[in-house]
């Protein structure tokens, strides 16, 4: 017997898989200015891409430590925030990315064409 | 921002040592930016459970900062291994030092005191490999905590701790010469007390002797709690409580030591001060009498450390009550306006 229904955490768990990748390249995508992390928050929002901010610092950690991003405090208006923006190799990683995504994105749609 | 504060402190307790206050800054940082665009200048409680909220329960932002990868016990469940290893560990620990306690005040030998050492030394690693082992069984099928999956809210955080925190590094060089220490004491009781030879006899402490396996449980005592210390990262209340307690222990010790050791001398025949044994040095058995003055001093020495430690301890300790109390009072009267 084939169990349809899964648990709402098994869902939830396919759902945060799914989008880890995702938000990997939207984060990138979006650093060619440096931001501080909340400001990063906003942008992705505007383009309809929600992302908590348990989920982003984290992330924007990682992806400084895999040496993909610089990251420095600034003081501005008596707060300090981290600011992070994307470097060199972190350019040359965005654009395989970018390529890879496409084509992933071009195969999905064939392949879920008939899923309703 | 107090609720601010506590939420960092409880995330802080779980993230790794040298990126915590980092991560605090920046974590800091982006909810007062979110404070600002929600609230515009004046945010009510209710704003600020709000936003904790939407970033999430402290372990599991704690979490999210450890590395992705294979892992035997996972990120989400390590906080929750910590804590259960902590309790069996202590439990241990507690139950064998309760029980070589008993033993050697039964038997008052010094080999009841060695057997418990390397008991402990035995059961240790045996208790920790079985938590281990259930929290790799819980990964492998991917069993969390219910704690995770309740409504976290922010209001039952624990109060802000008034104590800095220890210096975990300084804690482990404790632990380590505390241990070395244990080890010599056991192995001086087992070779058959403080006797110092150098062809004869030269010089032997019946009343430490006596008092050995006490010494010994004292510095196993003061072991188990710089370890517990090194585990919670900082005082709090019990810990400081045990710690006070220990202290009494050893000062009650100590006041024994000296006693003893003033019964011997007038029993020799001599005065108080080791200045005056030393004019005893060319007679039969001066060395001992050198030997015991010695010791005499550095329990003296011990005793006023102790004694001064016990009592900032007790002065924190009513100090952090009060304040505690204070801020409760504050809190019952808004709740009732």
């Amino acid at each position: 017997m084939v169990k349809n229904i899964q648990s709402p955490s098994t869902v939830e768990n396919i759902v945060q898989e799914l989008r880890r990748g995702a938000l990997i390249l939207a984060a990138l995508s979006q650093l060619d200015d440096e931001k501080y992390g909340y400001a990063l928050i906003n942008q992705l929002e505007e383009h309809g891409l929600e992302i908590d901010q348990g989920t982003l610092y984290p992330l924007l950690r990682r992806l400084e430590s895999q040496g993909l991003l610089d990251s420095k405090w600034k003081v501005e208006s008596s707060r300090p925030r981290r600011y992070y923006v994307i470097n060199k190799t972190g350019k040359a990683v965005l654009k395989d990315l970018a390529m890879e995504w496409r084509s992933l994105a071009k195969s999905m749609e064939k392949l879920l064409a008939d899923v309703k | 921002m107090e609720l601010i504060e506590r939420y960092l402190q409880e995330i802080g307790r779980h993230l790794p040592d040298n990126k915590r206050a980092d991560i605090l800054s920046e974590l800091r940082s982006s909810l007062d930016d979110s404070l600002e665009a929600h609230a515009n200048g004046q945010p009510s409680e209710e704003d600020v459970v709000q936003i904790i909220k939407e970033m999430g329960a402290p372990r599991k932002v704690a979490a999210s900062y450890y590395p992705e990868g294979q892992y035997l016990i996972g990120p989400e469940l390590f906080p929750f291994f910590q804590r259960i290893a902590g309790i069996v560990l202590a439990a241990t620990v507690g139950g064998q030092l309760i029980a070589a306690v008993v033993s050697i005040a039964v038997s008052h030998q010094a080999d009841s005191m060695v057997q418990a050492f390397l008991q402990l030394l035995d059961s240790i690693p045996a208790a920790l490999g079985s938590v281990v082992l259930v929290f790799a069984i819980m990964q492998w099928f991917n069993v969390h905590p219910d704690s995770e999956k309740k409504d976290f809210d922010p209001r039952t955080l624990p109060p802000l701790q008034k104590d800095k925190p220890i210096d975990r590094s300084r804690q482990i060089i404790r632990i380590v010469f505390g241990t070395i220490f244990l080890a010599f004491l056991c192995a001086f009781g087992a070779s058959g007390g403080f006797t110092a030879k150098y062809g004869v006899n030269l010089f032997t402490d019946p009343v430490l002797d006596k008092y050995f396996p006490w010494i010994a449980a004292s510095v196993m005592i003061g072991i188990v709690l710089d370890i517990l210390l090194r585990w919670r990262g900082r005082w709090e209340i019990s810990t400081r409580i045990a710690k006070i307690g220990a202290n009494i222990f050893s000062i009650v010790l100590l006041c024994l030591l000296l006693q003893g050791q003033a019964a011997w001398s007038s029993q020799m025949g001599i005065g108080d001060f080791a200045v005056e044994q030393f004019q005893f040095t060319n007679r039969p058995g001066g060395f001992q009498l050198i030997g015991m003055a010695s010791f005499r001093l550095a329990f003296l020495v011990a005793l006023i450390v102790i004694a001064v430690q016990t009592t900032i301890h007790i002065y924190q300790l009513i100090r952090n009550s009060l304040s505690n109390a204070s801020t409760s009072g504050i809190k019952m009267e808004s709740t009732s306006q």
